[in-house]
């Protein structure tokens, strides 16, 4: 037994250090994960400026219908990346809602007429407070909003075609399923 | 003569290039002053750092953030991190000290969003009980590890087991006084 402690010693610490490897410490989870939206109002975006009658608020979530929520800014290089995923997502029928982070709405506009508006509706979170209010740590993000207005996904960092088809899709068709989401 | 004119030559063509870099360079200048105008006047609600009027609570509030990791940088305290999200949690949290909130209630609110992963320190729960517990547990570890060894030790001693070492054979004890009668030779 003596003998092989060594060993098992330093098996012990290669199995942690291995599983180490395998974890992503620039990634951390929003924990609003599982939890509903926070209670939150912003304005909306209309042709390039902010609309001031009409606020993006939680109460517009929670109806039944599942959704996505985008975290994006015109700013945002990875952004451009995933724009067109989400064109076809839009075009496939599903509801995406954006949130324009700490970005100008006249940029934002921009942004959607050069490459295509996929977005139900554009919340301008100026300040980031939004984004903070929601656990984001940067853009892109998008979060799948239940019909019960529960966040039941995060994805950080932008999506491409392999997190499209195997994490987004799945688990929007799963969110739909249990709590609607047709249109 | 042509040397002269040359050098002059050169000298202005020199002149040109600088005041080439020379406009640039204002040009450039002129930008860095335009664009936060810019953006300022087309309604990006850029908020502003800046200390809180209460001396005391500033302090306080510092020595609260030096306790809040930075969500994108890699463990550096958002006190000390030039990074926008850091910034915007230090608006944040002195906006929430400005309102009479108590480091626990910030803390809970950041928490709910982060997880414990936002506190430099993190709490002891069901999940990093073996955080903490490790360093006593290590040498908990340790002892048990000198103590097996030395009841094994004396387990041998007392078997008679490790005897052969210190009681040399015959023929050992005639190479041992061959040597030592040698060195006295010499």
């Amino acid at each position: 037994m003596m003998r092989f402690l060594p060993l098992i010693v330093f098996s012990l610490i290669a199995t942690g250090l291995g599983i180490g490897l395998t974890l992503k410490p620039t990634i951390i989870p929003s924990a609003m994960v599982g939890k509903p939206l926070p209670q939150f109002s912003v304005a909306l975006l209309k042709d390039g400026v902010s609309d001031d009658d009409n606020n993006l608020t939680h109460r517009d979530f929670a109806d039944g219908k599942t959704r996505l929520l985008n975290v994006f800014a015109s700013w945002c290089q990875p952004c451009r990346i995933e724009h067109p995923l989400l064109m076809q997502l839009a075009a496939d029928g599903h509801l995406i809602v954006g949130i324009a982070s700490k970005d100008d709405p006249t940029d934002s506009q921009k942004f959607l007429d050069q490459l295509g508006d996929p977005y139900k509706n554009v919340g301008l979170d100026l300040d980031g407070r939004l984004g903070i209010a929601i656990g984001t740590s940067g853009v892109p993000e998008t979060f799948i909003i239940d019909g019960n207005g529960m966040i039941t996904y995060q994805h950080i960092g932008y999506i491409d075609t392999l997190t499209f088809k195997q994490e987004i899709l799945p688990r929007l068709e799963a969110a739909k399923h249990a709590t609607g989401g047709q249109e | 003569m042509m040397t002269y004119t040359y050098v002059n030559s050169s000298l202005s063509s020199k002149t040109a290039v600088f005041s080439v870099i020379g406009a640039l360079l204002l040009f450039f200048v002129a930008l860095t002053l335009l664009v936060p105008q810019s953006v300022n006047a087309q309604g990006l609600k850029v908020l502003e750092e800046k200390p809180l009027p209460d001396a005391e609570m500033e302090q306080r509030a510092r020595t609260y953030m030096k306790g809040i990791r930075c969500l994108v940088c890699q463990n550096q305290a958002i006190e000390e991190s030039d990074a926008d999200m850091a910034r915007d949690l230090r608006i944040l949290i002195r906006e929430r000290f400005a309102n009479g909130e108590t480091e626990a209630q910030i803390s809970a609110y950041l928490v709910e969003r982060y997880g414990d992963w936002i506190l430099m320190n993190p709490p002891l729960s069901s999940k990093t009980w073996l955080l903490w517990s490790a360093p006593f547990l290590i040498f908990l570890l340790a002892l048990t590890i000198v103590w097996l060894r030395r009841k094994e030790t004396k387990a041998l001693v007392a078997k008679g087991q490790n005897m052969p070492q210190t009681q040399l054979s015959a023929e050992e004890k005639k190479r041992l006084t061959d040597i030592l009668n040698q060195g006295d030779n010499t």
